[in-house]
């Protein structure tokens, strides 16, 4: 699907198709109905993703979602293309919730492997800091200049605070997912 | 109701990157009356788009870790950026809703000495605004600041709307009442509930292409000349400020329009200095705004 546009014979086409995968889809996406969606669109006609990537079609996503297209969803780049907004949420008159399916997809691809190497790479900052975005030395400066502690009450300031985080990211094997606590300090 | 007293996560974004929205924020609290407590060791909310995306259980243990920090305190939490109030917001409902889910995560927690316990509600600071009351609010203000915004909501405050009723997740009017309160114009604009492009793991994988929503919208506000963005959601707030600067790098556009947290716009008109609400650290020079307030014109 990378590059290509996913067109009706596509979703059409049902070589691609594993078995059970709607089943399996559906039970990662809680309490959202992706089976309900019938293809209206509406999703799609207001998603601000698709503005500036044409080929980012939610409706499409979830279409061929539910023809079990697993493959082709999982490898597609194009999965990692939502904001996350959720306007498709708020419009689906048959609560399906696009961007749920999309997250519930991207989770299926990650427990692939499939980790994008820049998200592979903040991960690592949330093994070795506590934080997705840590404080750096120019920011503990301002930080003292604006009479805040230089470094934040949080697991910057607490160690064993960070030994719980990691440990928790350990017990769900999150740590083995981004492939070892990479990421360099920052 | 409204607490005398909430648990204040920092989150990643405000403490490590935008300290004046930390610093802005405790200062208007104080002068409301409202203490804001620290909760020590708190961690990466985590951010529901990145995180959340990866691994479920993940999202679902670091944010309830969190959430029994505020326990422990025995306060509410007050969060000041819309990715930290959408994952511990969340978070807590599902944990309330499902007990099965919250046993898998209280298991999990066990190994630091932890219990979920679902006693404490979790709030952005816009909405406790709100129920303080405009009226009330507008006691505490020194200085109407007579200025033309653009307000942007950002995605997580209001959506879902079934989840979180906090105001139309299409139509919203909390914010703009919250910057007419300080004497400021919301100008209305065509893209103002288009996301900023940062969330969902887009701006740390595909920094151009997120930028193009960024700049979408600062193309419109623009033309519309106003004065400053004001958000209420410092990821939100990273993406316009910084990005205005990689927008230049990578499309060549110049922007140069002021981008202003809402706990930093109160702060100004409480009568605090832009050294005290931490503006003068912006990317974007927030000086041609400064220097209307302070002529009056």
């Amino acid at each position: 699907m990378e590059g290509k546009q996913v067109g009706l014979r596509d979703l059409f086409s049902m070589q691609f198709t594993s078995p059970g995968f709607s089943r399996e889809l559906l039970k990662v996406v809680g309490d959202q109905q992706p089976d309900a969606c019938f293809q209206c669109m509406k999703c799609s006609s207001g998603c601000d993703a698709l503005k500036f990537q044409g080929d980012f079609r939610p409706h499409q996503l979830v279409g061929l979602a539910r023809l079990g297209l697993r493959d082709r969803l999982l490898n597609a780049k194009l999965i990692w293309s939502c904001t996350t907004c959720s306007y498709c949420r708020e419009v689906c008159p048959q609560d399906v919730s696009p961007v749920d399916v999309i997250k519930a997809l991207r989770r299926m691809a990650v427990k692939e492997g499939q980790l994008l190497e820049d998200h592979r790479k903040i991960a690592g900052y949330l093994f070795k800091t506590g934080h997705l975005v840590p404080v750096n030395e120019e920011v503990m400066e301002l930080r003292k200049k604006l009479g805040l502690s230089s470094v934040p009450p949080t697991t910057h300031a607490h160690p064993q605070s960070l030994e719980e985080v990691k440990k928790l990211l350990r017990a769900t094997k999150f740590v083995e997912i981004i492939g070892g606590g990479g990421g360099s300090d920052r | 109701m409204i607490d005398k007293r909430y648990a204040f996560y920092l989150g990643c974004i405000t403490p490590n990157r935008y300290p004046g929205i930390e610093s802005a924020t405790r200062k208007i609290f104080g002068r409301l009356g409202i203490e804001l407590v620290d909760i020590p060791g708190a961690s990466c909310c985590p951010a529901p788009g990145v995180v959340g995306s990866f691994d479920a259980m993940t999202w679902l243990v670091v944010g309830a870790r969190n959430i029994t920090l505020a326990e422990g305190l025995g306060l509410n939490i007050l969060t000041v950026c819309n990715g930290c109030f959408d994952t511990l917001f969340e978070v807590n409902r599902l944990l309330r809703e499902d007990s099965k889910l919250r046993d898998d995560v209280n298991a999990v927690l066990a190994k630091v000495d932890h219990e979920y316990r679902g006693t404490v509600e979790v709030r952005h600071f816009s909405e406790v605004l709100r129920e303080y009351g405009i009226e009330n609010l507008k006691k505490h203000i020194k200085k109407r600041l007579g200025l033309r915004v653009a307000v942007h909501y950002g995605c997580h405050l209001l959506r879902p709307y079934e989840k979180k009723k906090i105001d139309h997740p299409m139509v919203p009017t909390l914010v703009d009442e919250l910057v007419k309160a300080v004497g400021c114009e919301s100008v209305p604009y065509m893209t103002k509930m288009m996301c900023c492009g940062a969330g969902g793991g887009v701006r740390s994988a595909f920094l151009k292409y997120s930028l193009e929503f960024t700049k979408r919208k600062l193309e419109e506000l623009k033309k519309l000349n106003v004065d400053c963005l004001v958000n209420v959601c410092s990821f939100c707030h990273l993406q316009f400020d910084r990005g205005q600067k990689e927008i230049e790098k990578l499309f060549g556009e110049h922007f140069a329009i002021p981008v202003i947290h809402y706990s930093q716009l109160l702060g100004l008109s409480m009568g605090m200095s832009p050294e005290e609400v931490g503006v003068r650290a912006h990317v974007i020079s927030c000086d041609p705004l400064l220097e209307k307030l302070t002529s009056g014109r």
